[in-house]
Order: C-alpha cells, then structure tokens, then sequence
C-alpha cells in the first residue's frame, strides 16, 4: 500500500474496495486496466453523491445535508435506469424506492470489512483550540477589536505570549530541582580540648539557591577521640545530632 | 350511508397512518443496522471523497449509508458484467476440432465492464491497440513531410 502522504493513496484504498466487491460477486481474477478504470467510476460516483447533496442542501438554504438530500441525490442518479415512482413529483422521499433497495442490499448481503490497515496521516501541529470561535472559548474580543465579532476564531498567541509561557514553565522546573537538589555550606572551628577535638558546624540548607520554603537548621558535631589505651593512638570520629 | 363513508374515511386514514408508521419503523432500522454493518470501502475514504465535493455532515450514519449506496451500485455493476462474461463462456465453440477445456476462471475484462457500465449511462471505451508515436499508421509521403 502507498504511503498516506502519496496523491494516489486514495485511489489505492478504492482500488482494493473495489476487487474486494468483484471477489464478493464471483470473479476470480481482473484485468489491471479494468481495475483501474472501475475503481476510477467508483471514485466519480462517491464524488457525485456528494457534490448533488451538497447543492440539495444549498438550494434549500442548509449547510448542513440530511438524509432528504441523500435521497434525491440517489435518486437523481439512479434516473438514467429509472426507478419505480419517480413520475410522481410529490412522492414522499422516505418511501422512496431507491431506500427500499438499499434496505433490502443490507439484510441480503453480508459486510466485508476492507482488507488492509489504513494508515493516517501525522496529526497537524495546529491544535484545536487555534480554530474555535470566541464564544467557544469563552473569551471576550479584546477592547482594542472591538468590531470583531465573537463567532469568529480567536486570534492567534502572539509570540510575547508563548515567551511568558515558556518563562513560567521554566521556573517550574527550578523551583522542583530546588526541592530535591540539596546544598548547603560548612562553617566550623576546630576545637582541641584536650585530647578531644570538637568540630562544630551549623549546615544550612540552600544557603546559595532560593527557595520558596524554608528549610529547619540541623546542626550537629563530629567529635574526634584519641584513644591512647594500650600505648595506641587512635582518632574515632563521633556524629552527636542536637 | 354518511356514518359508512365516515368509517370508510376513517379506516383508510388509519391505514395510512399505519403505513407512515410501517415505513418510520423500517427506516430507524436501517439507520441502527448501519452501525453494525461494515461497508467494504473504508468511511475515511468516503468521508474523504464527500469533503473534497462540499457534502458537510456530522452524522456518521449518513456517511455510511453514502458508502453502502457505493458497495450496492459497484456491486449491481460486477454481477451484470459477470452475467455478460458468463454468457461469453457459455456460447458454443465453433471450431470443434479444438480441444481446448473451456476456462472456468471468470476474469473481469474491458470488453464485460464496458458492456455492464453502457445501461448505466457510463461510456467506457478501451483503445484497441497503443501507437508507438503520432506517425503510426499514416502514408509515406506524410511521413516524409
């Protein structure tokens, strides 16, 4: 299969819906140009459905199409067969005969999923909330556009807002490495009293980063022994927390 | 004779509403059978098709019915043109001397497909042959020139 970004991807997918159907039908094998120039009718079929729908929508002031125009379109295509009703011009659409057939294709014949996956194209970069209108986000027009109406999309973040963004997201992440990261500074005097030396020292957490939390002062004291029983001399260091 | 022309009304009123009825009830189903049918072309393709001629909806039931109307219309096309090809088969083989076992193997060709689309106002003509180049076929003096 062809990749999504290929202009003939579409007529791939058709090319494959297409043999799927002849196989469905009975054929056992098809020629390419054959093939090719089915899948080219089913393609201008599906175009013509929606192109008569649309202009059915359209003459009948809609945007929007509905199963009314549909049903004409069907019809409308359906006209160079003929259909059974259709000198009747106040004939009712839901009753139509084109429906009916198509009701009865759907209780006879069985589904038959498409035989390959699909592959979608990336998703655009372009978020959804770029094309929704002010009402909808329920924002105000600012006061300098006033003649904007609301049912228009909002404007787009203009580059001094994206820096402010990008400002506050990094201060973030400082304040959360301020949290774990933990520093602090040494002060102490060594002491020698007799043949004990005090070292005592306040650690103070954060002494060079700011926090936005202050932080309890430990202080604690290593204390240095020297042990001279049995003529040896050993220093044994102790860590008393107060 | 009034009273009997009334209920003669009456009844055939009820009648048609019964019939209205009838035919709302075969349409719901159609549309809740559509979600459980899966059409051999894919929605995304139709509703990519439907987008670039400006059908605009929201309901997918509709899409779907778009590509059941397709399926059926590519459906009624193949099964004429197999008829045409069946009945190409079955003619009988002039050269009886032949014998060459008769292919079973229905095979979709120009010539069937061309045949099938004709009733359908679609006119299909497959060229007989390609030419190598535009001179191909004409006189030698119009070559020379």
């Amino acid at each position: 299969m062809e990749s999504p970004a290929n202009p003939n991807f579409h007529g791939a997918i058709a090319t494959v819906s297409v043999s799927q159907i002849c196989g469905s039908v009975g054929y056992t094998s098809v020629q390419p140009s054959a093939l090719r120039a089915f899948s080219d009718v089913a393609i201008r079929y599906l175009l013509s459905i929606g192109r008569l729908c649309a202009a059915s929508a359209a003459s009948h002031n809609r945007t929007h199409c509905n199963l009314f125009d549909l049903v004409l379109s069907l019809e409308t295509l359906s006209s160079t067969r003929g259909f059974s009703g259709g000198s009747n011009p106040t004939r009712p659409l839901l009753e139509s005969v084109v429906l009916k057939e198509l009701m009865a294709y759907l209780r006879i014949v069985d589904g038959i999923p498409f035989a390959k996956l699909i592959l979608k194209e990336r998703e655009r970069s372009c978020s959804l909330s770029s094309s929704m209108s002010f009402a909808q986000m329920g924002m105000e027009v600012p006061v300098a556009m006033a003649h904007v109406p609301r049912w228009l999309p909002c404007f787009p973040d203009s580059w001094e807002a994206q820096k402010e963004r990008e400002k506050e997201k990094g201060e973030e992440k400082n304040t959360v490495a301020k949290e774990v990261v933990v520093d602090g500074s040494l002060e102490g005097d060594w002491m020698e009293e007799g043949n004990k030396l005090e070292l005592g020292f306040s650690f103070d957490p954060g002494l060079n980063l700011l926090q936005k939390r202050e932080r309890q002062k430990v202080k604690f004291r290593i204390r240095l022994d020297s042990n001279s029983a049995r003529g040896k001399r050993r220093k044994n260091c102790y860590l008393a927390v107060d | 004779m009034m009273s009997g022309s009334g209920n003669s009304s009456g009844a055939a009123s009820t009648a048609g509403a019964d019939g209205r009825h009838d035919d709302d009830a075969a349409l719901t189903e159609l549309l809740s059978s559509l979600m459980d049918y899966t059409p051999t072309i894919p929605d995304e393709l139709v509703e990519h098709y439907l987008g670039r001629s400006g059908f605009n909806c929201p309901d997918l039931r509709l899409t779907r019915l778009v590509a059941v109307a397709t399926q059926k219309f590519i459906s009624d096309i193949a099964s004429d043109a197999l008829q045409h090809s069946k009945a190409r088969v079955a003619a009988p083989i002039k050269d009886n001397k032949s014998k060459q076992p008769k292919d079973k193997r229905l095979v979709l060709t120009m010539e069937d497909l061309s045949k099938a689309l004709r009733e359908y106002g679609v006119n299909l003509k497959h060229p007989e042959y390609f030419a190598d180049s535009p001179l191909t076929g004409t006189d030698p003096p119009t070559r020379e020139e």
